[in-house]
């Protein structure tokens, strides 16, 4: 059984952020009705951004953080969060890996790109290249998805709640997927990232017969360099196999594919 | 050992009338995929020589539940899947795969949940012809001696059927008219000429009995790198491998201040990195080629040391599924030849 604290004489102090991005995941947790009314019973919840305006800011035992960070005063913020909270935890992939808007990311055109779309203007605060929050805070838990799984969240949210550890997600999509019961598509020369990719979002895709694209992250333990030479002997370029993998793997994918 | 003769316009109305012994269960077709799940009616059964995706152990070992809740004043187990049911169509490679279960989850003590599943269900043998990669007579699990209710062998127009429990004798007993006691001179050469035509249908083979040895002389061999150097380390092989019964187990506490909660049980593979890492972050098989190892020398050596046979029924679902190849076939090919093949 879960090693769990005595019941906390007080409520544990929960903040909810949110920086850039679809503000997705915040929804996820607001819409699982029953979780949220016992969370909000469960805990003090100080801040939650998309649930009450003028929230108060002070000491937290857990802050979660939405979005990646893009800007100066982004970075201020999540720093400022980073000094309140004991334990803070990355939500939805824009926060663990940076998002889609990270696609592109360290690629040295971010000074290109930022002109090619918003042209010379001065900005009210200056714009960063976007990445996951870890790059300028630690982060002490990880809940990929995009978005987040509600299921997931609340059995992380719960260990936290109770003074355990969350249990890591170390397989692939792959796990999931034959416990759907799916022919894999790889078997028909599809493009699909389930080895690659972490699970947790009880297969989504390849339930509906579309292959993963990798919106968990990449999984630690993933088999790159042959998962890639396969995917290039159903024909597929390696520079194509390359973009697609990095549209949500971000700042995260760069480091298991650089000896590629 | 009883063997009855029943005509095949007979086998829809018989089944039907099993519903009174349990649920019924049968190989349905789901999203073009086969699996085992419960039928309303016996015309939603596919009887056919394709081995469903996941096997049968899925009915027995399944795949995600909930054990029990806990709470601070103790535990209470949740036995609500377990039903009364009668699975029809059931592959002699698929019943072998139960007898091996059987081995594991049956012994002392015994897991509560499959053989509360085991005791409530009836099996319904079906024969079928060996698929593209069907390994059976290469294991010796093409034929079926224990292990069923009742056993169907289809022979154009009529069933020979097996009656192998005092349940299937009591299930004849629903429809005794449909069955006839005597088989014909000829209804035994009809079946003798079965047997050959399927005897020689097997398209692949390999050498089952040579593994064991080969397995102990090749534990260091470099045949294991190479495979883990393929290996995506995916899991859909011990997924489909009827045999394999690993599980992961996980407390879900409530989102309350209390202590309480559910613990959930899930099929676990060892070819996940996870799977041998201990307490303080040691890891017993972090490499994959350890991992596939571990895998085939459990499959094919050690578990017949410990239960008497290995616990490869030959269904050729790793031939199947594996997207770099990596199965018993390629492995033992690799094994006697030293070399992994392209
Ligand atoms: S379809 Fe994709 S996710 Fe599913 S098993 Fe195949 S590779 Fe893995
Ligand atoms: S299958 Fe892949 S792309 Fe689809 S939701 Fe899961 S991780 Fe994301
Ligand atoms: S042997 Fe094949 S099916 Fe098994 S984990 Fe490796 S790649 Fe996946
Ligand atoms: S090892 Fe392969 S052929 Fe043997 S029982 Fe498992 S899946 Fe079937």
């Amino acid at each position: 059984m879960a090693k769990v604290k005595d019941t906390p004489v007080q409520k544990p102090r929960i903040g909810v952020y949110g920086f850039t991005g679809c503000a997705g995941d915040q929804l996820i947790l607001i819409h699982t009705e029953d979780e949220i009314l016992n969370l909000f019973a469960a805990a003090d919840i100080r801040s939650f951004v998309m649930a009450s305006s003028n929230p108060p800011e002070g000491d937290l035992d857990v802050a979660f953080v939405e979005g990646s960070i893009s800007t100066e005063e982004e970075r201020e913020h999540i720093q400022e969060i980073r000094k309140r909270a004991k334990i803070l935890v990355a939500i939805g992939n824009c926060a663990v890996s940076g998002g889609p808007q990270a696609m592109f990311a360290n690629d040295g055109s971010f000074a290109k790109r930022l002109r090619d779309v918003y042209g010379e203007v001065k900005f009210i605060t200056d714009p960063i290249e976007a990445a996951p929050i870890d790059a300028h805070v630690t982060v002490d838990y990880y809940l990929p998805g995009c978005p987040i799984d509600s299921q997931q969240a609340f059995a992380l949210i719960s260990r936290l709640l109770h003074g355990a550890d969350p249990e890591p997600s170390l397989h692939p999509v792959c796990h999931e997927c034959k416990l759907h019961e799916n022919r894999c598509l790889l078997l028909d020369k599809k493009l699909c990232f389930g080895p690659l990719t972490k699970g947790g979002c009880g297969s989504a895709c390849p339930n509906h017969g579309l292959p993963c694209v990798g919106c968990w992250g990449p999984q630690a333990d993933g088999n790159f360099r042959q998962h890639f030479e396969l995917l290039q002997s159903f024909g597929l370029s390696k520079e194509e196999v390359f973009r697609r993998i990095k549209n949500y793997g971000g700042h995260k994918i760069l480091e298991f594919i650089k000896d590629i | 050992m009883r063997i009855i003769k029943m005509y095949k316009k007979f086998l829809e109305p018989f089944l039907e009338c099993l519903g009174q012994f349990g649920r019924l269960y049968a190989p349905v077709r789901k999203n073009g995929v086969l699996t085992y799940g419960p039928i309303e009616s016996i015309s939603e059964a596919v009887f056919s020589d394709e081995h469903p995706l996941i096997p049968i152990k899925k009915l027995f070992h399944p795949m995600k539940f909930d054990m029990f809740r806990f709470g601070e004043s103790g535990f209470q187990p949740d036995y609500s899947m377990v039903e009364k049911r009668v699975i029809i169509g059931v592959h002699p490679c698929e019943i072998h795969s139960l007898l091996r279960l059987d081995d594991v989850f049956m012994a002392d003590p015994p897991d509560p949940y499959y053989s509360q599943l085991r005791h409530n269900s009836a099996i319904l043998g079906f024969s079928c012809m060996p698929t593209e990669n069907s390994l059976c007579t290469s294991t010796g699990t093409d034929i079926v001696e224990e292990g069923y209710d009742l056993f169907f062998i289809d022979l154009d127009q009529f069933y020979l059927v097996w009656v192998g429990s005092s349940l299937g004798h009591d299930m004849i007993l629903c429809h005794d008219e449909f069955f006839e006691d005597e088989v014909t001179h000829e209804d035994i050469a009809k079946y003798v000429a079965w047997r050959e035509k399927r005897n020689l249908a097997f398209k692949k083979s390999f050498a089952f009995r040579n593994m064991p040895d080969l397995m102990e002389l090749s534990y260091n061999s470099e045949i294991w790198e190479q495979f883990g150097k393929k290996c995506l380390s995916c899991g859909q092989c011990s997924m489909v491998c009827p045999t394999c019964n690993c599980y992961d187990t996980t407390d879900v506490l409530d989102v309350s201040n209390k202590v309480s909660g559910r613990r959930e049980r899930m099929w676990d593979s060892c070819m996940f990195v996870d799977y041998s890492l201990v307490a303080g972050g040691h890891n017993f098989r972090a490499t994959r080629a350890d991992r596939l190892k571990l895998w085939y020398t459990h499959k094919l050596k050690t578990f017949g040391k410990e239960y008497g046979r290995p616990s490869c029924v030959g269904c050729g679902r790793c031939v199947d599924t594996c997207p770099v190849d990596i199965n018993v076939l390629t492995v033992s090919q690799a094994l006697s030849a030293r070399e992994v093949p392209k």
